[in-house]
């Protein structure tokens, strides 16, 4: 659904985006990753057909963003980091301009708007001025925006980006509704523990390269030649990391008060048999499992690499 | 969304400019304000008239109406024209343009609905005032066929103030910024430039509603105040001179201001389809320069060609100058014109020489696809091949118009000699390669600072020089750097070379006594043309040199 194939973007003298080639199918909700200045914002930037590449292909739904841009345009919906709306219009108004502009028909605008104020759960902000609505809500009618002519594609631009907390998991539950349409999804995010419960691949973008790419699974599974565990105890942990250095396999072990990390090489069996062997010295163990790294683990450990 | 659907439905943006900017509140308290105050400048003019000097109602309305349309002048073109450029700004700054860009719209769609839609309240504001307009048509008897007339020229002029506001804000970083450029750019070509009609340039002129408005408007007034708009000087709604013929001054105002709608739709157009695009594509530029090129060389041939076209001019537009036909009037109307075309190569130089990013982007992207070279029209290509054909372009006219000029023999009888003429062609071509080399090699801003250090400051010492010490060589030789200087100093001494000479008729000479200075003239302009030939030559080695680098690199 998504397409490029050696993506470059120059800025003066700076290289945005270096040679990038990628590949988002059909349904795929795909979270692009990485720091500051990684050139997230400039690839999204040319799928969204709003700026052009020093040379590259891209194509969104088969159709190239540069030769068909037109064609192209109505398959995306782009939400930039910004978010900005019309202050001077009504939330109905800013929503009835996008249809319009997208040739909604007259007939079905009026539908196609409510139901989109309905989504971003913004019905009763329905007749409110876009200037004086809260960031979070602000960001919820951009969304609502981009859903108005029923895109193929979405590309969101660090959408939750300067929101309370309460206002992100308001946007994520309705990042999570907009997935579950079957939508093409293609986020960029600081917020990466979120991306993580529903983007199905990512993508990790360091210095305009991507670095890798693929189901997030997959990727963790590439990257951790160990796993984490977690122990648990009721009263002192020292006696944990007592029995856990007496073991092979096992390094990188934190205490705190009740409450032991370690990396391991071990597999189930092992572990199971760790476990008896604490409970068989007498360790009161309240709870032991193993610690799933998280998106932003896996980038900072790709960073790392890739600095390195 | 074409164009052509959009106009059945009313355009999106279009709707949104009237939403967003007229709502009832705000029409009702703006409403008030612009009505009371067309409505009291009528009844100034109007009552008093009726009241105390006896006027007949019909010609007392007639009187006050010029007031009335010029009130709705300043709304439309006034606060319109800011409404546009900092509207677009604005948008452009916070990045709602990006929206815009991005829905399916047409470009042009997309410009009608901002042209239209950002001046919506003036719009209606105007629309307001159009009431009393037809109360004073009413009881004056005002011809509806030259009222339709003003409306015509007075529409094409606000299309095209509001065009140059739409192209400001798309280019000016800031609203504010664009509002006040716009607004300046407004002033320059509504007072300053129709100045240039005075000498004969009669374009500029019609950019604005002047004629219209003070020639065939001023018709309908009652004899008293005809008279005075006359001794005024304001008869200038007649055939314009242009080339060997005339033009009907209302189709030469749509020609000319047809010419800048095309301009600014294309530069709007252009950065819809892409904001980091040069204002004008290669060959965009050259149609812009040629459009100049024939306004300004019409203007100038009918006055060469037209036994009465400079009489006519003279009478029309100004006292500025002899109206005899004389070597002067020629040199006059002939450095004009070469300002002019000389003006417009230099910014339109400057808006289609790429920058050393631009130039790297490009080649990154031929050597990318395969192709040897830049593709010539790419932003990212050299402008020199561009500059040599305007300069061709630009030669070929100058000697049609000198051929002209002696065969018709009022101005000048014979030719200029042959040194004169060539001094005068490679100083042209010399300063031209060294502006285009200069501008690709260096980047615009240094390019803008040498211009200030080079040209300005020259030009400031030789005026030091001429009013403190009458050092009139040192001076000459000081401020050839400055391309007016060192080129209105060649034209008239290729000029004095001519039978009769530009200085034949009295004491008023161009040129510096002879007597008084150790070398004659023709040092002084063989000065400045070796001087920059050889400033053309270096900057075209560092272009060459710069580019090869960037292609190299």
């Amino acid at each position: 659904m998504i397409q490029t194939s050696d993506i470059r973007v120059d800025y003066g003298d700076v290289t945005a985006v270096s040679d990038l080639t990628l590949s988002v199918g059909a349904g795929e909700v795909f979270g692009l990753i990485g720091p500051n200045g990684a050139g997230k914002s400039s690839l999204i930037r040319v799928l969204a057909t709003l700026s052009e590449p020093t040379y590259g292909e891209a194509s969104i739904a088969g159709f190239d963003v540069f030769e068909n841009r037109t064609k192209a345009r109505r398959q995306i919906g782009y939400m930039p980091d910004a978010a900005p709306v019309f202050k001077d219009l009504r939330c109905w108004e800013f929503l009835d301009l996008f249809a319009a502009s997208y040739s909604v028909s007259r007939r079905e605008r009026h539908a196609k708007v409510e139901q989109c104020l309905e989504i971003a759960n913004l019905t009763s902000k329905r007749t409110a001025m876009a200037g004086t609505l809260s960031r979070g809500m602000t960001q919820r009618l951009v969304l609502a925006k981009t859903l108005l002519h029923d895109p193929a594609v979405l590309l969101l631009d660090e959408p939750a980006s300067g929101l309370d907390p309460i206002a992100r998991v308001g946007l994520r539950n309705l990042l999570r509704d907009v997935a579950s349409r079957g939508k093409t999804v293609l986020i960029s995010s600081h917020i990466l523990n979120e991306l993580s419960e529903f983007c199905t691949s990512i993508g990790i973008m360091e210095k305009g390269h991507l670095v890798m790419s693929g189901a997030l699974d997959d990727l963790v599974d590439e990257l951790n030649t160990h796993r984490r565990y977690t122990v648990e105890t009721i009263g002192p942990v020292e006696p944990v990391a007592v029995i856990l250095k007496t073991q092979s396999g096992i390094r990188d072990i934190n205490t705190m008060s009740e409450r032991c990390d370690f990396d391991s090489t071990l597999n189930d069996e092992q572990i199971a048999t760790l476990l008896a062997e604490l409970v068989r010295c007498e360790v009161p163990v309240k709870a032991m499992y193993e610690r799933r790294r998280g998106v932003e683990e896996l980038m900072i450990q790709v960073g790392a690499t890739e600095v390195s | 969304m074409s164009a052509l659907p959009s106009l059945f439905e009313m355009n999106p943006l279009w709707r949104k400019g009237l939403r967003s900017r007229c709502r009832l509140k705000h029409m009702l308290s703006w409403g008030v304000i612009w009505i009371t105050l067309a409505t009291f400048v009528f009844l100034v003019v109007y009552t008093p008239m009726v009241e105390q000097q006896g006027a007949s109602k019909a010609d007392a309305a007639k009187a006050a109406l010029p007031f009335v349309l010029v009130i709705q002048a300043v709304i439309l073109m006034f606060f319109g024209t800011s409404a546009v450029a900092s509207g677009i700004s604005q948008e452009r700054d916070e990045e709602f343009l990006d929206y815009v860009r991005m829905t399916p719209m047409s470009p042009t769609a997309k410009v009608i609905g901002y042209l239209f839609g950002l001046p919506a309240r003036e719009y209606l504001l105007f629309a307001l005032t159009l009431p009393l307009v037809a109360i004073i048509v009413l009881i004056s008897g005002f011809s509806l066929l030259t009222l339709g007339h003003f409306y015509l020229v007075f529409f094409t002029s606000v299309l095209v103030y509001h065009l140059t506001a739409l192209a400001v804000g798309m280019v000016s970083p800031k609203p504010r910024l664009a509002s006040m450029t716009s607004m300046g750019l407004v002033m320059v070509l509504y007072f300053a430039l129709p100045n240039l009609s005075r000498i004969g340039i009669t374009f500029f002129e019609f950019l604005t509603i002047r004629p219209v408005f003070f020639g065939l408007l001023q018709q309908e007034l009652p004899e008293a105040l005809r008279a005075r708009a006359e001794v005024n000087g304001i008869d200038t709604f007649r055939p314009v001179p242009f080339l060997e013929g005339t033009i009907l001054p209302t189709l030469y105002t749509m020609m000319v201001q047809g010419f800048l709608i095309a301009v600014m739709f294309s530069i709007v157009h252009r950065k819809w389809r892409d904001q980091s695009k040069h204002l004008f594509s290669k060959a965009g530029a050259l149609i812009v320069f040629c459009g100049v090129t024939i306004f300004t060389a019409a203007s100038l041939w009918a006055v060469v060609a037209q036994d009465d076209a400079y009489n006519q001019l003279f009478s029309a537009f100004g006292r500025q100058l002899s109206s005899e036909r004389i070597p002067q009037t020629f040199f006059f109307l002939l450095m004009t014109c070469f300002m002019i075309v000389s003006t417009a190569y230099l910014f339109l130089m400057c808006f289609i020489t790429p920058s050393k990013s631009c130039t790297l982007a490009g080649h990154r992207q031929a050597q990318k696809l395969g192709h040897a070279r830049i593709p010539l029209t790419s932003d990212a290509a050299s402008s020199l091949p561009i500059a040599l054909i305007m300069i061709a372009i630009t030669l070929a006219t100058g000697i049609t118009i000198m051929s002209l000029a002696i065969r018709h023999g009022d101005y000048v009888a014979s030719a200029p000699s042959t040194a004169s003429m060539i001094a005068v062609v490679v100083l042209s071509v010399s300063i031209a390669l060294f502006v285009q080399g200069a501008a690709e090699s260096m980047g615009q801003r240094v390019f803008g600072v040498s211009v200030f250090l080079f040209w300005v400051i020259p030009f400031f010492a030789m005026v030091i020089l001429f009013a403190a010490f009458e050092a009139f060589e040192t001076g000459l030789y000081t401020a050839q750097p400055f391309p007016p200087i060192s080129l209105g100093y060649s034209i008239a001494w290729m000029l004095e070379t001519t039978a009769p000479p530009l200085s034949h008729l009295d004491g008023s000479r161009f040129l510096p006594p002879q007597d008084d200075m150790p070398l004659t003239p023709h040092n002084i302009v063989y000065a400045g043309t070796i001087g920059y030939a050889l400033a053309a030559i270096v900057m075209q080695i560092m272009r060459f040199k710069r580019r090869h680098r960037l292609c190299t690199a």
